[in-house]
């Protein structure tokens, strides 16, 4: 990675990040689809849509709809969205990685081998990830893709 | 934010504790991790720092509690070469260091050493 000078996000968005990791590594974490070439993971609490209420998102859908496992099986789609995002490649350089993928919300991704981990980032922490990501060419966005987790609730 | 690579950081950490690769294998295996001293010494090598040498998350679970520190502080991210601005304000209020004379500075560094020594022993204890 290369230094980012002048580039600063708050101890909020610190910590957010730190502790996104450290519940990957030490929590129970929520298994979504396994493709030919990745496992598919959610941190922690997020939703699956297992309550009872209605599907929050149901009022908010937009744009072209598919599973987690229909978007990261397309390798051509996968190739497209993340052209401008060196996510991938150093996933498969180092080992690890993480980025800033913004489909119908914002994710933070962190990738370990062959499993990929992605959380939802708070509102009001979007905007300085998104930038701090941008900064080092760890950011991608589809202003018409939104993501099904299993197949119930939109991320 | 973690700015040592992992091989650097594994190091450390076993060294710190008076490790050697053998014990360290028997270390982990108290938390349910069978690896091999070959193992170990292959994560610390920077050559072979890689998507093929890096421990698996169970492992990487394992050395967080074998070291109690935190995932976070053992893997690099992608924020850690980023600031905060916790960092950036503390850097801020070092900047006056040049009033200093060199042996009032040398007496800065000694304390600052001090308490980081402090801090690693504590953490060999545990």
């Amino acid at each position: 990675m290369n230094e980012i000078v002048g580039t600063t996000i708050s101890k909020q968005a610190s910590d957010f990040v730190r502790d996104t990791v450290d519940r990957i590594y030490l929590d129970e974490n929520y298994h979504c689809c396994t493709t030919d070439e990745f496992e598919i993971w959610h941190v922690g609490s997020c939703c699956v849509g297992t309550c009872d209420q209605p599907c929050c998102a149901n009022d908010d859908r937009q744009g072209q709809v598919m599973t987690c496992h229909e978007f990261w099986s397309r390798k051509p789609l996968v190739a497209q969205h993340m052209k401008n995002n060196d996510f991938l490649h150093n996933l498969r350089k180092k080992g690890t990685a993480s980025c800033v993928m913004q489909v119908r919300k914002t994710h933070i991704l962190w990738g370990h081998g062959n499993r990929i981990y992605n959380k939802q980032i708070p509102d009001h922490l979007v905007d300085e990830l998104v930038l701090a990501a941008k900064a080092q060419n760890l950011f991608s966005k589809s202003p018409v893709l939104g993501l099904y987790i299993n197949e119930k609730m939109l991320a | 934010m973690s700015r040592v690579p992992f091989h650097q950081r594994i190091q450390e950490l076993r060294q710190a504790r008076g490790l050697s690769l053998r014990q360290m294998a028997e270390e982990l295996e108290k938390y349910g991790v069978k690896v091999s001293h070959n193992a170990i010494a292959k994560w610390e090598q920077p050559k072979m720092a890689g998507a093929t040498r890096l421990p698996s998350q169970e492992i990487i679970a394992a050395l967080c509690k074998l070291f109690n520190v935190k995932p976070s502080f053992l893997v690099e991210e992608m924020f850690s070469n980023v600031r905060s601005k916790s960092d950036s304000d503390r850097i801020a209020k070092l900047l006056d260091v040049e009033l200093l004379t060199e042996e009032e500075f040398a007496a800065l560094l000694n304390v600052k050493d001090l308490f980081i020594k402090s801090r690693k022993q504590k953490a060999g204890e545990k």
